[in-house]
């Protein structure tokens, strides 16, 4: 059993998160608009998770090497936030507007 | 062929299908599908090195892989931080690789979750081609 108690994000804990996000903005992929974390919360297990949301514009065609730059451009926030011991894991989600 | 890569074939197979419209069954089970692949890679490849080599005892550590300690443990891995336990049963330092496939682990779990039981998500092929790329890095790895 995971022995991380879920817990109310801070301001200090949201901040952390949008100045990761901020410090890649310069290296986001062409199509992704912005990038979100509107949701705390849980994941499967119950463990502490922060949602960060890629929204990418509806006119990109979705293909391997398209999600692959995604995928390149999420880990780099993924493993900042990891390596900054934050009790929130990572999880990213892709939505297209 | 293995299962591990059955399974990752078959999670490309169900990605593509319908290519103008494709079916939420269709997306949601290539990301489990993708899941299930890492599982059975990483059950593998343990049991590989934790069990003698007859077949039989093989697959029986193979079976006792459970999913919600793989997620712990592969927290630990990502992390790089390891508690005393798990730390205990290594003997080299933790290379950038297994903590990358461990990431990748722990993220599709999280994935193939959503994808069998929250009917309130939305697949669109962009996050499924994600989750599919992820897993064939992690064999890659």
């Amino acid at each position: 059993m995971t022995d991380l108690a879920l817990r109310a994000p801070t301001v200090a804990d949201r901040q952390l998160v949008q100045e990761i996000i901020d410090r890649y903005e310069t290296r986001r992929p062409a199509g992704v608009r912005r990038v979100d974390f509107t949701t705390f919360g849980e994941d499967w297990t119950g463990a502490p998770a922060v949602y960060i949301d890629l929204i990418v514009d509806k006119s990109v065609k979705p293909t391997m090497d398209k999600a692959r730059e995604l995928n390149d451009f999420i880990k780099l926030i993924h493993d900042d936030i990891i390596d900054s011991k934050f009790e929130f894991w990572p999880y990213s989600r892709t939505f297209t507007e | 062929m293995a299962l591990h890569h059955d399974l990752l074939e078959q999670a490309a197979h169900l990605a593509s299908r319908e290519p103008r419209r494709p079916r939420q069954a269709s997306l949601r089970r290539a990301v489990s599908s993708a899941y299930y692949a890492v599982f059975h890679l990483l059950s593998a490849e343990g049991a590989k090195r934790l069990s003698p080599p007859q077949r039989l005892l093989r697959a029986q550590v193979g079976r006792a892989f459970a999913h919600r300690e793989m997620h712990e443990v592969c927290r630990q891995f990502a992390a790089g931080s390891l508690s005393a336990t798990t730390a205990a049963l290594l003997s080299t330092p933790l290379e950038y690789e297994l903590r990358y496939v461990a990431r990748v682990f722990v993220e599709l779990q999280n994935a193939r979750h959503a994808a069998g039981y929250d009917l309130s998500a939305n697949f669109d092929r962009f996050t499924v081609f994600q989750e599919l790329g992820a897993a064939r890095r992690a064999f890659d790895a």
